[in-house]
């Protein structure tokens, strides 16, 4: 009985591994949008960090000026890229 | 149940390597079907180690004594806990517990990783080596399900030393934290296999080294408690060879939780963190190499065999590969920004990587010493605590003074002004304590050192979570509201800094119990007391009972601090008769001051019992530190945003204000 039912389970698992092995398709390619969107985020941390740092005093604000400039610069790069995706066909 | 186990495991092994074949051609042929194939390997090698470990359960409960694994670690008259404990209480079990572990990490990373297609294929392919390399010792050379003709009546039960629920909850911790590192070191190969070295692989696997990195610290924790509460000599670490075994990760995946910061921020050190997560990855497998090879003697290497020198093989082959792989992808790895101010948080977070990697190679070496020693000159020469405390205690100071500067300094440079307004009041307020310490008199230097540096990186989390919720304040905020918003909208870096406070909490424990722990013994007749300390204590007699298997005898002695009683305590010794093994049952009176220790250690005929009694300050706080550190860990793997919101795409590229950007702005 026990050794009818483990062969019962060998033939389903067999069929279930190999069904899609057969079909031959592409395969996946990450969507840019998500590395985009990762960078955006974390584009958006980093200045919500900055901003923090700055309003408890550990950065001058000269420093804090420059240091956000930059951190825009990348934010709005990535947004520019995010757009000409969403323009994309 | 036999059977259905060395079934499962067998399958197991046919479609581990069934993913890992199918999962290589279908990268290399580009075939999708192929690769889809693999993810369902995944799946049905989950379903088949959870089949074996459900069978091997029941053979335990079932008390299935033709199994030989089942009869070595358990017998009738063990209870339920401990007969369920069994699984992992020897060394086939422990491995299918970790196969099992792999499983259920193995369905989640790559369900996770299904927005990302072309990190998955390769992602699965390196899991399936580890699922490969453990199902073919399952199925073979560590096979739980060996059968034992014919089956014994009784069996041999599990090793009375683990019969204890620390014990109980300590490797299935550990093996949480070792085998989690699994998932980062797939994301890091796929990603060198793949050539996206962006922070893509770093944003999929940060959550999961914390994760690990909890566990193995809950696990290093549970493994300290039941060195404390079950060996009798009332200490906790001992730099025994199997807990450096989990210490090496740890050191190394601290290092990488920071480092990455560096890359995250500041685009540096990019070749650094691959190769960092790499030899993490690698420590756990050497770690398993240790505990399981017998090549060091250990207290806890309690299941010994030839398979660890298949780990050391495995281990080669995995650091071989995955470094060959480094190496084709240096030039990927570039920095993109340098160091500008050697006084900034990337040049502290530098030195805290240095720091944690030379503890790493420190512990290594020795660990490794007695084997090195022994192939060398025949003889193992053993380094012992002496060497591990001389050169590890300098650098845990370096590492916590490190821990109070960094997040006070600013990225890129700070300026002397930053400095001065930064740490005035958390170095006065350390030399204070000192100083209050000292004339209070308190004579360990390195104690004081440790409290001192203690009270400067609380004083400096302090400064910086209330400067934080002042600004909040000034908006209109009221406090409570304040505080909240503040460590609910910077999670991770606030959840940080609640680790670095579990951290001190520990550091409180350890320089106090280290430092000023006391010990004393007497041979008391019943009536007589004696004094430990500012506790009195007075031996009632000696008892004798007698439960399924163990022989118990019972010390009743009665405590008082100062004139206030405060109960009664019962140390006793165990003699487990199937094993011809004694044990202590110590008692411990915990407070946060401190914690009373009473060992029954020996006892003669007449009556006489000799009483031993440690007074360790402060251990309690060792405790805590490991429950404040788990705090800080799920506060700092909530996600940031609950919601991730998709910005117009317009709004973005004109660099709008935070608040404008779908993720708000305020801090």
């Amino acid at each position: 009985m026990i050794e009818a039912l483990l062969l019962l389970l060998s033939v389903t698992a067999a069929a279930y591994l190999l069904a899609p092995a057969f079909r031959r398709g592409p395969i996946g390619r990450t969507d840019p949008r998500t590395a985009l969107e990762n960078a955006r985020v974390a584009a958006v941390q980093s200045l919500r960090d900055l901003e923090l740092d700055w309003q408890t005093g550990k950065l001058s604000d000269e420093d804090y000026r420059a240091q956000r400039a930059t951190l825009e610069a990348e934010l709005a790069a990535v947004g520019r890229r995010l757009a000409a995706l969403a323009e994309e066909p | 149940m036999g059977e259905i186990g060395r079934y499962a495991l067998l399958a197991a092994a046919i479609v581990a390597l069934y993913g890992l074949v199918v999962s290589v051609l279908g990268l290399r042929w580009r075939h999708g079907g192929l690769l889809e194939s693999a993810r369902r390997a995944v799946t049905v090698w989950a379903l088949l180690i959870a089949l074996a470990s459900a069978a091997l359960f029941a053979a335990f409960l079932g008390r299935d004594f033709s199994v030989r694994f089942v009869a070595g670690a358990s017998e009738t008259t063990q209870s339920l806990f401990y007969t369920v404990a069994a699984f992992w209480g020897g060394h086939d079990g422990a491995l299918l517990l970790w196969a099992l572990i792999l499983a259920g990490y193995m369905v989640a990373g790559v369900r996770g990783l299904r927005d990302y297609p072309d990190l998955q294929g390769p992602a699965v392919a390196t899991l399936f080596v580890i699922a490969a390399f453990f199902s073919l010792l399952l199925a073979s050379a560590s096979n739980p399900f060996v059968p034992l003709i014919p089956p014994p009546p009784d069996g041999q039960g599990l090793n009375p030393l683990l019969r204890n629920p620390w014990m109980a909850a300590h490797p299935p911790t550990l093996y949480l934290g070792f085998v989690g590192m699994s998932v980062p070191f797939a994301l890091v190969v796929a990603a060198l296999v793949t050539g996206r070295l962006d922070d893509t692989w770093i944003l999929l696997s940060r959550r999961w080294v914390i994760l690990a990195w909890l566990f193995l610290t809950l696990g290093l924790l549970f493994g300290a408690k039941w060195s404390y509460v079950v060996l009798g000599w009332g200490g906790y670490w001992a730099w025994d060879p199997v807990e450096n075994a989990a210490f090496m990760p740890w050191l190394t995946a601290t290092a990488w939780l920071h480092s990455i910061q560096i890359q995250e921020r500041r685009g540096m050190l990019a070749t650094w963190n691959v190769a960092l997560l790499l030899i993490t990855f690698g420590l756990t497998i050497f770690g398993t190499f240790l505990v399981r090879s017998g090549v060091l003697s250990s207290i806890h290497a309690f299941a010994q065999s030839p398979i660890g020198y298949f780990f050391l093989a495995f281990l080669a082959v995995l650091l071989v590969g995955s470094f060959a792989l480094l190496a084709w992808r240096w030039d990927l790895l570039h920095s993109r920004g340098t160091v500008e101010s050697v006084i900034s948080r990337e040049t502290a977070f530098l030195a805290n990587n240095l720091l944690f990697v030379s503890a790493a190679v420190v512990v290594f070496l020795g660990t490794i010493f007695p084997a090195i020693t022994e192939a060398t000159s025949g003889v193992k020469i053993n380094v012992g605590p002496g060497y591990f405390n001389m050169v590890m205690v300098p650098i845990a100071v370096g590492i916590l003074l490190l821990m109070g500067i960094g997040p006070l300094l600013p990225w890129r440079k700070a300026t002397p002004e930053q400095l001065a307004r930064n740490f005035t009041w958390p170095a006065a307020a350390a030399v204070l304590v000192a100083a209050g310490l000292a004339a209070g008199g308190v004579r360990s230097t390195g104690a004081l050192l440790v409290f001192a540096l203690v009270v400067f990186v609380g004083a400096t989390i302090a400064l910086e979570a209330a400067r934080g919720t002042a600004v909040r304040t000034r908006r209109g905020e009221p406090l409570p509201v304040a505080v909240w918003r503040l460590l609910a909208r910077n999670r991770r870096r606030y959840g940080g800094y609640t680790v670095h406070l579990g951290i001190l909490l520990m550091l409180v424990g350890i320089a106090g119990s280290s430092a000023f722990a006391t010990q004393s013994q007497a041979l008391l007749r019943p009536g007589e007391r004696f004094t430990a300390g500012r506790y009195t204590l007075e031996f009632i007699g000696l008892s004798g009972r007698e439960e399924p298997g163990i022989d118990i005898t019972t010390a009743t002695v009665r405590v008082w601090a100062g004139a206030r009683f405060l109960g009664t305590v019962r140390p006793e010794r165990l003699f487990y008769r199937t094993q011809e093994q004694p044990m202590h049952h110590v008692t411990i009176r915990s407070s946060p001051r401190e914690d009373l220790y009473v060992i029954l250690s020996e006892w003669e005929p007449d009556g006489r019992a000799m009483i031993r009694v440690l007074i360790h300050p402060l251990v309690l706080w060792l405790w805590a530190g490991g429950f404040v550190i788990a705090l800080g860990v799920v506060l700092a793997v909530l996600p940031e945003t609950w919601r991730r919101p998709v910005p117009h795409p317009a709004t973005a590229a004109r660099g709008l204000p935070l608040s404008a950007q779908g993720t708000s702005g305020a801090p």
